[in-house]
């Protein structure tokens, strides 16, 4: 399994270490975000190679958000991957969130599965979400 | 979501009446954002296409807007339930990686992740009572259910213990716990009270969680807690040197599901906490008020002095 360069965007640092140390202890380069603003810096600098994005949905909407109605919060992730789809078309994307609800399971659901994959964080342990990850980029 | 558009039609003497209740509502000085306007004037809007939800929270029984309109249910229910799934999935991620993984680590990776369980759990336990003093309300049972008074020391078995568990989550900020200090001289000269120690928690774990979540920078970040004693009540007042409350909000910050623009953009959160935090301090006899909005932010928790210990 090759080494993979992963973004990782999630306001909740502590809690996603157990995650982001599973990934490293995998092999795979980990850059942490909590911000959407320096995470949308990081993807619109094109010297910055990553093969994979890792994203929550319900984040602070930050300044880049902040004249859009993100419903408090809860759906900053959404916006976030549409700028993220228009500044890097291709790349993977996992979307790992414990927003649960069916409306953004099928928003995702309906983007093409080879870039894009919907997992909810209660039902997946790091090592559980590793594999899937793994599996992801390695298909296609 | 807020609907994008609503007919309320040609009703005359409705189009006055809604065009009032935002003229005495809403003065341009008091949003610091367009978006900030347009959000609260939905909300009114919501509220006037729904008039049944009340205004006032001077009853205790009937402090929580039970029937809060639906479009704003859902966005709390995902916030609050966001608050709980977080801590839980923190805490079985973290006993995964014990138990796969513990051959590889050295005893401080394997205390960290002892403290971030802990503390998770901690949070976990105060956001599930969280949910069940909202649902008490809804169901406009709290009122009749008396307090569990006890007799207690403020500052070791309340305010000490409850914010000790919490620690880590003040590191996780990368803030330093060393600059939570306590005005521990007047703290100690106040004897044993009778109050519900775990109302009593509830309202410091939700004033300390604002605190460290709408800090600002780490060089910046303080929180004083102090308390005096008063002729019929106990006073703890709560500091601290965040973002504070932006002015003209400084009452609607205890409304249900609340959080202002500021609060929106920095950290995720139910706009729960001071309206339970609020309602539970009034079931005492007491209150709870902001005295101060910002540098500091500064609340006071007033306890009466004559509760009964509890049979």
């Amino acid at each position: 399994m090759r080494s993979i360069r992963i973004l990782f965007v999630d306001d909740e640092s502590r809690r996603m270490t157990p995650m982001i140390e599973e990934l490293k202890d995998e092999g795979h380069e980990v850059v942490f975000e909590a911000s959407v603003d320096r995470a949308l810096a990081l993807l619109r600098d094109h010297t910055q190679p990553f093969d994979l994005a890792v994203l929550d949905i319900f984040i602070p909407p930050g300044q880049s958000f902040k004249t859009v109605d993100t419903e408090g919060g809860t759906r900053t992730g959404l916006l976030f991957y549409d700028e993220l789809r228009r500044l890097r078309p291709t790349l993977k994307v996992v979307v790992l969130t414990n927003v649960g609800d069916r409306q953004v399971a099928e928003r995702f659901a309906a983007e093409d599965q080879n870039l894009c994959r919907f997992i909810r964080k209660p039902e997946v342990l790091p090592f559980q979400f590793v594999t899937e990850l793994d599996r992801f980029f390695e298909d296609h | 979501m807020l609907p994008k558009f609503v007919d309320i039609g040609d009703d005359a003497k409705k189009l006055r009446e809604f065009k009032n209740l935002l003229l005495t509502r809403h003065t341009c000085s008091s949003f610091s954002s367009v978006q900030d306007l347009a959000v609260n004037v939905g909300i009114d809007l919501i509220r006037y296409l729904e008039p049944q939800v009340p205004e006032s929270d001077d009853d205790p029984s009937q402090a929580f807007s039970r029937e809060m309109p639906p479009l704003l249910q859902w966005e709390v229910f995902t916030r609050v339930n966001h608050e709980m799934t977080a801590p839980l999935s923190a805490i079985r991620n973290n006993l995964s990686r014990l138990r796969r993984r513990r051959a590889a680590m050295n005893a401080d990776n394997v205390d960290r992740i002892l403290e971030d369980m802990a503390t998770d759990a901690e949070i976990l336990r105060y956001q599930l009572q969280l949910l069940e003093y909202e649902l008490e309300a809804r169901a406009g049972r709290s009122a009749k259910h008396p307090l569990k008074t006890e007799r207690v020391l403020l500052f070791p078995d309340v305010i000490s213990k409850t914010i000790n568990e919490l620690k880590p989550m003040v590191r996780d900020q990368g803030l330093d716990p060393a600059c939570i200090t306590y005005d521990l001289t007047n703290m100690h000269k106040i004897g044993p009270v009778h109050i519900d120690r775990r109302k009593i928690s509830q309202i410091i774990f939700n004033l300390f969680v604002n605190a460290v979540k709408y800090s600002e920078e780490p060089d910046t970040f303080r929180i004083h807690i102090a308390a005096e004693e008063r002729k019929d009540r106990y006073v703890i007042k709560f500091r601290d040197w965040g973002i504070g409350v932006e002015e003209g909000f400084e009452d609607k910050i205890f409304d249900e599901g609340f959080r202002t623009a500021a609060a929106v953009q920095k950290v995720s959160g139910s706009g729960l906490g001071l309206t339970i935090a609020r309602r539970l301090v009034r079931e005492h006899g007491g209150d709870l008020v902001l005295k101060n909005r910002a540098k500091p932010t500064e609340f006071e928790i007033l306890i009466p002095k004559n509760l009964p210990e509890a049979v």
